[in-house]
């Protein structure tokens, strides 16, 4: 499913006080299974960005289009708002702070009960929604604050995946656990955005990740968006990225260093340590 | 070196549990000491009783057996109060911890409790949100601010105590590269200067491998204690620092790398040899 921001500014507004303009004038298109990672700085406005997709935060002008749904400046109609929220899952910062239930398959089960699926149906989605997050059915009976902080960010995933989103926005996925469990968590996304299509927006601050699993990167400064790129050619342009204060993969990083000290030129961009491997030994440096 | 010989921290036969009904310890028998001026990274997967062993050194769960002695104080229920101005603990999730309506508010509300005045409070509110590069958003809602910045107002909360020790429970995890290497060398300067420990619980293997030692934990015990070089090079759980990896690929791969741990620069010089 498509997400097509036109002109989007969008701020926070307790009672009379108006924040200045935390988005302004974005123009963005995600295409159908498209993974896009959103980098910037802490502030740029990239978690506000991806409320505004199921309309948590409204648009002050400008539209947001999710699929054939829009969203507007003027009050978006619930039946509009009901029908995006179903399609978009969204995944915030440190997810587990928002499980509540006495058992993990009750917490699961609350979207899709909420949307009118009976009981029978939503327990049957619930123990596929764990399967797909790598868990054993048997956490279902368990209550969820038992559980590790690993564990729980995961029933916290199931509880976005039983919804079977089209869209699925990660804040942050991996912050918080240890690189085994990051690496799990990330990988399970890339391979439901294979299976079955899902058109991902990922939010992270680590290269690593963006090099390893997003196709496309979307850079964010002072609430614009200034860049939207594939990754190979995002992290060729190393000016660039300085000019954005970005860092660089580790493998590119260390690529860059080798080749100034060594002077030489390695024959790809490397994304990944194993790009690296194989361009070291190719030009006979290892 | 600038680690005195001091010990500022020592925590002997240290064991805890969550349930007394239960057998399984999230903590068995840890015995630690830590001079002051040092910065020890505590490392090891989820649920390996890290963060548990932060909080009992902030008085914030009781042991169930074994001592904690801070700067010469024993930590007990009396204790604790003082104990808690000499050291501060950085949570992984400020979200749940900010009161104030204010940033320069909520910074000022530990201080407030400890009967600051008004003038030196402000000008050490002042000194805090500069050090971390939040001056300019002094006077906005906390809870409005994204996921990295609240984290640096966290941290300034805590700084502006002026603590012996500090301890961040992965409490850089959200900020971008740039603002987590500013923070690590404001801390590094802070050590310098006033002799300040450093205790971090970390995943980030890089930030890790800067730190002066290594305590690597696993199910509620210490496996590990010691530099970052001999840590990476016998432990193959933890994922080492990119250069090492590096090495280690290229071993597999058939090339003739040295079969030692390297840094990064000894890596740089031995391909450009």
């Amino acid at each position: 499913m498509q997400v097509n921001f036109k002109g989007v500014a969008a701020d926070y507004q307790i009672g009379p006080i108006r924040s200045k303009n935390i988005i302004q004038q974005v123009n963005l298109c995600l295409p159908s299974q498209s993974f896009t990672a959103i980098v910037g700085h802490t502030g740029a406005g990239k978690s506000s960005l991806l409320k505004t997709i199921n309309g948590l935060l409204l648009p002050t002008t400008g539209t947001i289009q999710v699929g054939d749904q829009t969203i507007t400046a003027d009050s978006p109609s619930k039946a509009v708002l009901k029908s995006i929220r179903q399609t978009v899952g969204m995944v915030f910062q440190f997810p587990e702070a928002q499980l509540f239930a006495e058992t993990v398959e009750q917490d699961i089960c609350f979207g899709p009960l909420n949307f009118g699926v009976s009981k029978q149906e939503a327990k049957q989605l619930a123990q596929e929604a764990i399967a797909l997050v790598g868990l054993e059915e048997s956490i279902l009976a368990k209550s969820p604050f038992s559980l590790s902080g690993g564990q729980q960010r995961r029933v916290a995933i199931a509880g976005v995946l039983v919804m079977n989103p089209d869209v699925l926005v990660l804040d942050e996925p991996g912050a918080g656990l240890d690189p085994k469990g990051k690496d799990e968590i990330l990988t399970l996304v890339k391979n439901l955005h294979e299976s079955k299509g899902i058109t991902t927006l990922l939010v992270t601050h680590e290269m690593n990740d963006v090099a390893r699993y997003a196709d496309d990167v979307v850079v964010m400064e002072h609430g614009e968006v200034v860049a939207h790129k594939p990754v190979h050619t995002f992290f060729d342009d190393v000016q660039q990225l300085k000019s954005w204060s970005l860092d660089l993969p580790e493998a590119r990083r260390f690529q860059l260093r080798i080749e100034k000290e060594a002077n030489v030129k390695l024959p790809k961009v490397c994304l990944t340590i194993d790009d690296l491997v194989a361009s070291l030994i190719e030009v006979g440096l290892a | 070196m600038l680690v005195a010989e001091k010990t500022i921290v020592e925590v002997d036969n240290l064991t805890f549990r969550y349930d007394l009904r239960k057998d399984d310890h999230t903590l068995s028998a840890i015995s630690i000491s830590i001079k002051q001026g040092e910065w020890v990274a505590i490392v090891g997967g989820n649920g390996s009783g890290k963060s548990t062993l932060v909080r009992l050194l902030a008085g914030l769960l009781k042991a169930e057996r074994g001592t904690i002695t801070i700067d010469g104080v024993r930590l007990n229920d009396e204790t604790k109060w003082d104990i808690r101005k000499k050291i501060g603990l950085v949570f992984q999730n400020p979200e749940n911890q900010f009161i104030g309506t204010t940033v320069q508010d909520d910074i000022a509300f530990g201080l407030e409790n400890n009967n600051i005045s008004y003038d030196e409070m402000k000008q050490t509110v002042d000194e805090a949100l500069k050090l971390v590069g939040m001056d300019s958003y002094r006077n906005q809602d906390p809870s409005r601010l994204s996921g990295g910045q609240k984290q640096r107002v966290a941290i300034a909360g805590i700084l502006a105590f002026k603590p012996n020790v500090i301890m961040l429970d992965e409490a850089l995890v959200m900020l971008d590269p740039r603002s987590r290497i500013q923070l690590l060398s404001t801390l590094k300067k802070l050590r310098e200067q006033n002799d300040i420990t450093i205790i971090s619980v970390t995943h980030d293997m890089n930030e890790a491998a800067l730190a002066d030692r290594i305590i690597v934990m696993d199910n509620g015990t210490i496996i590990q204690d010691g530099i970052p070089e001999q840590i990476f090079i016998n432990n193959d759980q933890l994922s080492p620092p990119f250069a090492e990896q590096l090495r280690r690929k290229l071993a597999e791969k058939g090339s003739a790398v040295p079969q030692s741990y390297m840094t990064e620069d000894e890596m740089v010089d031995w391909l450009c040899r």
